[in-house]
């Protein structure tokens, strides 16, 4: 019987022992570096390319800047040479202050770096849109002063409607980057807030990124939005002053994609739970993004 | 509905010209009286066999009014019984433990049932024999067994999954005395929640579905309990280093009504305590986990033509976290804190069974069955600040909780007519979802309480079918199985109606040799929405809607049988199966991201898998076991996943080999090893990184870009272990000992459990390998008297 109780005790610390062991990958796949070009282009600016070089995942090193002397680029707009240009004193590729992008017009480029191959990509500048009216209130619901210091708390409600202007936005792609702006008078910060999926209502599609909405992937028309949201806030002391700031982008598809997903894949990376997102790369023989989008900003004082 | 009146029509019609002896009755264990499921029966002389039915009932021609059958069933001596006019029917078939291996169950069997029937694909380890195989942390387990089968992938490492021939963990009816059964796992799947002691009977369908099942498109597992010892009572149990369990079964009125009782629990939380207490300082805090089951059932034979069957299980997991209140003075307060969490899953079934002959030719059984399964996290915490002039109290608590409820009424009736052997039935159910609600409550002195709910909706669906499907002996090389499966589900305003035709082909091309064809269609209106790596409680079951619709599929194997010296068994199948709607997490979608709805976190695509499954299994002797052998592809096609490419699935492994042996030295050494080899699973890993960009300052941000060359780009390692057993069984005047001890992962290989991208200690980069299991012995004690 001793001896049963025994080989059962150790049997037991056995099963303590099992826990989980790890071992360093060694084999993992080598890194064949391709040249990673950057360019998002819009209708107020020269062409601006950032070049480096991609690295292995596993890789500690920082992203080199690529500024070869000998490397230029070639922007056609349709098949018409548009501008060509090499590197700035900046390590920067900046087309000439006279070229600016036309909107609704298709840009392709040519990127010719030693070392690499020709490196290609292409896309086009969305019109832009016009918001036709926009409404708004704010709703003060409680205000009570802070027993511990001069602080305040306010709980409120805002709403936003827009009309837009349809006729512009089909097949258009948009997305907005919306920010709550109170400015706490100690420390100066600036926070962010959520707009839930649920709170906004209209026609659109939409996946909620953090603060940044995809409100509409190219499918569908959006003629009215609605924003609507709650607030629970604490404001150190100080003056109060609280704006909205709705930077809104219409966009190519390509650019789209690129912000939708990298925003996701940064926004779960610490989430072992979430599924890979894959970055959408519209660049040939190559990484990066090459991209048309027009850019307008709303702030909402109260 | 037309096409399955004339089916039915045709059969019965088709059937009435023939007139020859019907013989019918149980076959049951001569010691217990326990019905025997499957068991073989032949008619001398003639070329007509059948296979007794989950209650051990069977019905069979013969061609004269005398007749000699031939009785057969794995572990038991093979009986000839003489029929003449005068025998009384039903009759009764009493088998007797085979003597060359009484007390020890070695399964010992000699038919050539793989050669006769119709049924294709078909996956069956008699319990005996799991109960001889190495286990794991002392248990045997019905599922890990099974995953030792052709076409039967376990997914991670040590867990209780099925992925059986390219389909999803959710695509697995799993019956238990005829109920679903929808978590059958414990401890985050490492083992499964049927006990081995309560369990009679296990087959496992992976193809060439008869169209009496129906729900779920890739495999059945049809799980029968003991009935409890019709002679005397009887105990066993055992002793394991994780668990313990007793059994305890007998005559309720002898020969007419029998009971089973089965429990199991878990006792790390019991032995860690202490440890715990002093680890905190005796602070007061409880926590731990563990898991139990309680497995019972009654049978009651009420005439000889009827007879009432009641199953109930109940099994829960939980950790728990508990502080006792925590008081201490603070500025002149006293305050004091509690703390509660708590995570608990289970299943509850239950199911009541009537069993009726009708005639001769006419068996019915009518069922109606209840069952359950819960996930809850919950969490809260409570203080107080008191002095001598107020008293503030805060508490708050946070409460997620999802499931699933069926109830379940089906009758179905088997119909010996002639060649035709027709099964018929109904069956509607009733589910209701929770697929995820959460409940805040907040209460502090002076405020304000909150009390709110989110998600609380309770979904409705409701399944309807009707099946009928007829086992015809076309001449004395052909038999078939032919039959339809229609279903109506309701959601909501919503119908989807299917019809899902059957068909299985046998065809003998000697003896020993037959050729086997089938082709089955499927549909599943639920959804099961799981991370896809651990067996995880957090899995949700979800109703197919207007979005997510009903998933799919169809399969189509092809296979021969043979049976070699009536010893061994060796099948070769390949199957080619493809499958519509099913479900994939988007990218980036989460379980932590409660924003979105569940139907937003899914997209539905197309699946298919094909392969060449091989199969040796030597059921006779002292030395039995099985050589498994798969060859496999599994892809998906998702359109908002992979940009729309085909991609293989996460469980894709191409070569699956496997290698069971039980050796019998004598009536009191036992051996038995398993050898498995596996391709690794598919996992998403980066290739490149590169810097992001901002349309804000057209400038490259700090934070990189991961680029991956596709969804499961990267192999898992390969995965091989070697488990070894031995057993010793040791008689007592009261009874038996047996002592078991068991090493798995005999040579310590860290097979992956999953994959982690992280840094060393000196900051650099690397990708690491985390295996949960090195070599593990442990011990175990059965007894029995």
């Amino acid at each position: 019987m001793n001896k049963i109780l025994l080989i059962f005790g150790f049997s037991v610390l056995m099963v303590f022992n099992a826990c989980e062991k790890t071992e360093k990958v060694e084999d993992f796949p080598k890194h064949d570096s391709k040249l990673v070009v950057n360019s998002f282009f819009r209708p107020d600016t020269p062409f601006v390319f950032k070049l480096s070089k991609s690295l292995s995942p596993l890789d500690n090193a920082p992203f080199r800047i690529m500024n070869s002397p000998s490397a230029y680029i070639r922007v056609f707009e349709g098949n018409s040479l548009f501008d060509s240009f090499r590197v700035n004193p900046d390590g920067v590729f900046t087309g000439n202050i006279s070229r600016i992008p036309k909107r609704n017009v298709n840009y392709r480029f040519e990127c010719f770096y030693p070392g690499f191959g020709i490196v290609r990509g292409e896309d086009y500048l969305p019109d832009s849109f016009r918001f036709t009216k926009i409404k708004g209130f704010n709703t003060v619901r409680n205000s009570a002063d802070n027993p511990w210091d001069s602080g305040k708390s306010i709980s409120h409600t805002s709403q936003l409607d827009f009309d837009l202007d349809a006729a512009n936005l089909s097949g258009d792609y948009i997305y907005i980057e919306f920010s709550l702006g109170v400015r706490d008078s100690m420390f100066g910060w600036y926070y962010e807030t959520y707009i839930l999926p649920e709170e906004i209502s209209g026609k659109y599609s939409t996946e909620t990124i953090v603060n940044k909405i995809f409100i509409s992937n190219g499918g569908q028309k959006i003629s009215d939005l609605r924003l609507r949201w709650d607030m629970d806030k604490y404001y150190r002391t100080g003056k109060v002053r609280n704006d909205y700031r709705l930077t809104i982008y219409s966009c190519s598809k390509n650019t789209y994609e690129y912000l939708r997903r990298s925003a996701l894949q940064f926004e779960n990376m610490d989430d072992p739970f979430a599924q890979p997102t894959p970055v959408s790369n519209n660049i040939i023989n190559g990484f990066g993004i090459f991209g048309g989008f027009n850019r307008q900003v709303l702030k909402i004082s109260f | 509905m037309k096409i399955l009146l004339c089916t039915l029509a045709c059969l019965v019609f088709s059937s009435m010209a023939h007139g020859q002896r019907t013989i019918h009755g149980y076959v049951q264990d001569s010691a217990t009286g326990e019905r025997l499921i499957n068991a073989y029966i032949k008619v001398f002389g003639e070329n007509t066999t059948t296979l007794t039915n989950n209650y051990g009932y069977f019905t069979i021609k013969a061609r004269k009014d005398s007749a000699v059958l031939l009785v057969s069933y794995a572990g038991y001596e093979n009986e000839a019984i003489q029929i003449t006019p005068a025998s009384e029917m039903p009759m009764t078939v009493t088998l007797k433990l085979s003597l060359i291996f009484k007390g020890a169950t070695v399964t010992a069997r000699k038919d050539d049932k793989i050669v006769n029937t119709t049924q294709m694909s078909s996956v069956s380890v008699p319990i005996s024999q799991i109960k001889l195989m190495p286990r794991f942390f002392g248990e045997t387990d019905i599922i890990k067994a099974i995953q030792l089968m052709p076409g039967i992938k376990g997914g991670s490492e040590g867990t209780t999954g099925l992925y059986v021939r390219g389909g999803g963990p959710d695509q697995n009816l799993i019956l238990l005395d005829g109920a679903p059964v929808y978590n059958a796992s414990h401890l985050f799947g490492f083992f499964s929640i049927f006990n081995t002691d309560a369990i009679n009977h296990v087959q496992l369908l992976k193809g060439g579905f008869p169209a009496r099942y129906g729900g779920r498109l890739s495999s059945v597992l049809d799980i029968t309990m003991k009935e409890g010892n019709m002679k005397r009572y009887k105990v066993e149990g055992s002793l394991g280093a994780l668990a313990s369990k007793i059994t305890v079964e007998g005559p309720i009125k002898k020969d007419k009504a029998s009971f089973i009782v089965s429990a199991r629990r878990t006792y790390l939380d019991v032995l860690l305590q202490p440890l715990l207490n002093l680890a905190n300082g005796n602070s007061g805090v409880k926590q731990g986990y563990f898991f139990n089951d309680l497995n019972a059932k009654v049978n009651w034979k009420m005439t000889k033509k009827d007879r009432l069957y009641l199953s109930y299980y109940t099994g829960k997991d939980k950790f728990y976290n508990k502080s006792e209140p925590y008081s201490y003075l603070y500025d002149g307060n006293y305050i004091s804190d509690e703390r509660e969490d708590r995570n608990q899953w289970g299943n509850g079934l239950g199911a009541l069974r009537w069993n009726h002959i009708l005639n001769e030719k006419v068996f019915i059984n009518t069922q109606v069955s209840y069952t359950k399964y819960y996930y809850e996290v919950y969490s809260s915490a409570s203080n107080s600040e008191k002095n001598d002039t107020s008293l503030n109290e805060r508490f708050n608590s946070n409460r997620f909780i999802s499931g699933i409820r069926d109830w379940s009424v089906k009758s179905d009736a088997e119909i010996n007519k002639g060649k035709h052997n027709i099964h018929a039935g109904v069956q509607v159910i009733a589910h209701r979802f929770l697929p995820g609600s959460t409940t805040i409550k907040y209460n502090e002195t002076g405020l304000r309480s909150i009390d709110t709910t989110f998600g609380s909706d309770k979904v409705n669906s409701l399944e309807s079918s009707i099946y009928a499907e007829d086992d015809l002996e076309v001449n004395s090389r052909l038999k078939m199985n032919y039959g339809l499966h229609v279903n109506l589900y309701n959601y909501k305003k919503s119908f989807f109606p299917t019809v899902q035709p059957r068909l299985a082909l046998r065809y003998l091309l000697s003896k020993t040799w037959s050729l086997k064809g089938s082709y089955a269609n499927m549909s599943q209106n639920i959804h099961l929405l799981t991370n896809n790596t651990l067996g995880l409680p957090n899995d949700l079951w979800v109703p197919a809607t207007n979005i997510v619709k009903p998933m799919k599929s169809n399969q189509l194997a092809l296979g021969v049988a043979k049976s070699i010296n009536d010893m061994y068994e060796l099948t070769f199948e390949t199957y080619y199966k493809t499958m519509s709607n099913v479900i994939e997490f988007r990218e980036g979608a989460s379980f932590l991201n409660v924003n979105n709805s569940w139907e937003n976190k899914v997209a539905a695509g197309k699946g298919r898998s094909y392969g060449f499954e091989f199969l040796l299994q030597k059921r006779t002797g002292k030395v039995t076991g099985w050589i498994g052998y798969t060859l496999s592809w599994v892809k998906r096609t998702i359109p908002e996943v992979n940009f729309g490419k085909e991609f293989y699935y996460k469980y894709d492994s191409r070569h699956d080999l496997s290698f069971v042996l039980n050796y019998k030295e004598n009536e009191k050494w036992d051996y038995g090893l398993v050898w498995v080899f596996r391709t690794g699973n598919a996992i998403t890993l980066p290739t490149a990184s590169y810097p992001s960009y901002s349309p804000d300052f057209l400038q490259n941000t700090s934070s990189p870009v991961y680029s991956f060359s596709g969804r499961n780009n990267f192999r898992f390692a390969n995965y091989h272990r070697l488990d070894l057993s031995v057993t010793r069984h040791i008689k007592k005047k009261w009874g038996m000992i047996d002592l078991n001890l068991s090493i798995y992962n005999s040579y310590s290989r860290i097979n992956p459990f999953y994959y982690k991208v992280g840094v060393d200690n000196r900051g650099n980069k690397q990708i690491t390998r985390v295996g949960l299991f090195p070599i593990l012995p442990s011990v175990s004690i059965a007894f029995k008297f």
